[in-house]
């Protein structure tokens, strides 16, 4: 058995070394190699020190909020709630690699009592317009440049194995389709793989130089894994379509076409799609909605707020007291309390459904990874890597849990530390402050990960399993 | 004893639409046989050529190479063929040599012989200079001699050349017609195409005339002039 597959697999070998050799001795191949190379480790060594840069500067900015909170005079701790905090987004490690949709979405959240605030300041904003190009990572090389590098490769071997008649020549030798198809892929796939694979050392050792978060190793080799399954997809797609046109030039053509339409028309399009089967409000309306909801909410601070005074009753009954003096309490920081509860519940259902929308988009783009390989790889590296909008929604969720729980924690000290007489006139001492967690953003586990990567990678093995499929199934038109 | 036939085409026909290319073509080669198809263009012989290969399916009849059936069992059929294309171009950025052993690789499917390889080189007419240098900087007659070291070097036992000696200086197409009937001398069958009756008429031992993809005439060419060849294939395509 064993023979029989080395048997089989030495023609598909034979071919690969031979596609090696001819990159080898094939300058313009040559020169592109270098031109990827700088480029793309460029790219890297740029965009690692930019990520360090942006990471040191938000990490300054938390420790300075953590301290301008901490240092905080003697103060009644409402006012502390509405001193607010900042929760300062920083970069994913690995963000180096796939910026992802960090450039679009905001780095800093205010963190305050009965509001939520959008995260801001991002990239974009602040950016010419010509960033909505897209940024040149080496995952934005990989995805984008490296297949059209496979075309390029493949047009050349083929043009001169047709013009030549070499492939009669294969197939007279006997090597069949199948055998012929699957050394051109691993043979092309090996040049790419060569190309990036000093960059991907330099990756390496950049990984080793940053700080260690746990998922942050099995992300990198998923990631490796990601890129050479996508490089496989390209490879064998393009070595089917050369081998079934009987015109290389026409082969090429139809492969530039193609790339054009799926990686700069359709990934700029389905945006497009998605925000018009399933339109999302902007901004502005959604902070006008929320508004509304929050105002038609529990009003801590109106006093005659019915739904208000509905609560002080049962309140009061409950007790067995009379009057809010009496409880064991102040009624104040309790009514601060369930206004909270009461608004942040509203925030929550309203981002949900802001959320959910956002995902019925993705999902609607991310349906089209079944035709196209690279929306499928988008998504998986963006993921992957924490950059993608799981990963922006992620950390709007951990800022507003930190607001919510330093705001009741606040409350809590109304109601114990501040007593209901001369509420306002009373204050507590900093030594309270210094009690609050600082706000730290959790990059979520694999398993997270994977439960979002799921139809993407779903996606992606469809192809794996479609190009098998096809280098088995269409024979080679040597005519 | 039965000696098995080289290639055997039965009652062989491709059509693409309604187009005939190939009619009804039979023919028997024996083994050590040299075979020569003349026709002009558009008669059919590549067509022919890629139905004995088995690069096209035949619309009707069938190809059998030493016994094995085109169709049914191509590689085992294949193992024994070597074939020379009219433009042969070769992997330019190889050598010579190194042409040789990829595609005797292929064939053979293990490794190779190269004090062997390097020698059956020498033996078709190339110096280690030449076939060590890249098969870009080869004439035509070269790159058909680096084939021709192949199907030796293989020991394939039938040579299909497409128009082997169009392109070819004299002098270089009589040394090609001389390693052709070293072939012979070697028990191998040679099926040629092409448009030279006198070289076909000095290397054949029987040549056949096709015509709109018709076998219209087999010639004994050794017992038969180059004139009286001309005048015959002269009459079918004056007709």
């Amino acid at each position: 058995m064993l023979k029989r597959i080395q048997a089989w697999l030495r023609p598909p070998v034979t071919i690969a070394r031979k596609d090696w050799t001819w990159a080898k001795c094939n300058n313009l191949v040559l020169s592109t190699v270098i031109v990827v190379s700088l480029l793309s480790g460029f790219s890297l060594i740029a965009h690692f020190d930019f990520q360090k840069e942006n990471n040191r500067q938000a990490k300054e900015l938390q420790h300075l909020v953590e301290q301008q909170w901490d240092q905080q005079p003697a103060r009644h701790p409402h006012r502390v709630a509405h001193f607010g905090h900042f929760a300062i987004r920083q970069l994913s490690p690995l963000s180096f690699i796939d910026n992802g949709v960090n450039p679009f979405v905001g780095n800093a959240t205010f963190l305050e009592a009965h509001q939520l605030n959008s995260t801001n300041f991002s990239a974009a904003v602040d950016s010419p317009n010509t960033l909505r190009f897209g940024e040149l990572t080496i995952g934005s090389i990989i995805q984008l440049f490296l297949p059209l590098f496979i075309f390029s490769l493949l047009f050349g071997q083929y043009r001169q194995e047709r013009d030549g008649q070499l492939l009669r020549m294969h197939h007279v030798s006997g090597v069949s389709s199948f055998q012929f198809q699957v050394g051109k892929l691993v043979g092309n796939l090996l040049i790419v793989l060569t190309i990036i694979f000093p960059t991907w050392l330099v990756c390496l050792a950049l990984m080793l130089r940053i700080e260690v978060i746990p998922t942050i190793w099995p992300r990198f080799w998923l990631l490796t894994l990601l890129y050479l399954v996508y490089l496989f997809v390209w490879s064998g797609f393009a070595v089917l379509v050369f081998t079934r046109l009987k015109n290389p030039r026409k082969a090429f053509a139809t492969l530039l076409a193609l790339w054009t339409l799926f990686f700069i028309i359709v990934p700029r399009l389905l945006p497009v799609a998605a925000e018009t089967v399933y339109p999302a409000p902007t901004a502005a309306e959604f902070n006008r909605k929320l508004h509304r909801a929050v105002s038609a909410s529990i009003n801590a601070h109106n006093i005659s707020d019915q739904r208000f005074i509905a609560e002080k009753e049962r309140l009061l009954k409950r007790h067995g007291v009379e009057r809010v003096e009496d409880l064991p309490f102040n009624f104040r920081g309790f009514g601060m309390s369930i206004g909270e509860e009461s608004s942040t519940e509203i925030f929550r259902r309203q981002i949900a459904q802001l959320e959910a929308r956002h995902i019925q988009q993705n999902r609607f783009i991310e349906t089209f990874g079944i035709v196209n390989p690279l929306i499928a790889v988008r998504f998986l590296s963006q993921l992957l890597a924490g950059a993608g909008y799981h990963h922006a929604f992620d950390f709007d969720k951990q800022a507003e849990q930190h607001r919510y729980q330093f705001v009741q924690k606040l409350n809590e000290l109304h109601m114990h530390e501040i007593a209901y007489e001369n509420d306002r006139d009373q204050k507590l001492t900093s030594q309270f402050w210094q009690e609050f967690k600082d706000f730290q953003y959790d990059l979520p586990s694999l398993p997270w990960v994977s439960k979002r990567a799921l139809y993407s990678s779903l996606a992606l093995f469809v192809w794996v399993i479609l190009t098998f499929v096809g280098l088995a199934t269409f024979k080679v038109r040597v005519q | 004893m039965e000696t098995t036939l080289a290639i055997k085409l039965d009652g062989l026909s491709k059509s693409f639409g309604n187009q005939k290319a190939v009619v009804d073509l039979n023919l028997s080669l024996s083994q050590g046989e040299v075979f020569c198809l003349l026709g002009p263009n558009g008669a059919g012989k590549t067509t022919t050529i890629n139905l004995i290969l088995g690069i096209l399916p035949p619309s009707s009849g069938r190809v059998t190479v030493l016994g094995h059936e085109m169709e049914q069992n191509a590689t085992t059929a294949l193992r024994q063929v070597s074939f020379i294309p009219e433009t042969v171009s070769l992997y330019p950025q190889l050598s010579g040599l190194e042409n040789l052993t990829y595609f005797a690789e292929l064939a053979d499917n293990k490794k190779i012989d190269l004090a062997r390889a390097a020698e059956v080189l020498n033996q078709v007419g190339l110096s280690e200079k030449e076939y060590k240098q890249p098969a870009g900087s080869y004439s035509k007659g070269m790159r058909q001699k680096v084939c021709l070291a192949l199907a030796f070097y293989r020991n394939a036992q039938i040579l299909v050349l497409d128009e082997p000696t169009s392109g070819l200086d004299p002098g270089s197409a009589n040394e090609f017609l001389r390693l052709i009937s070293e072939a012979r001398d070697r028990n191998q069958t040679v099926f040629m195409v092409t448009h030279d009756i006198f070289r076909a008429k000095a290397i054949a031992d029987r040549i056949g005339i096709l015509r709109s993809g018709r076998l219209v005439q087999e010639i004994d060419a050794q017992s038969i002039s180059v004139t009286r060849i001309e005048e015959i294939y002269l009459e079918y395509f004056n007709a």
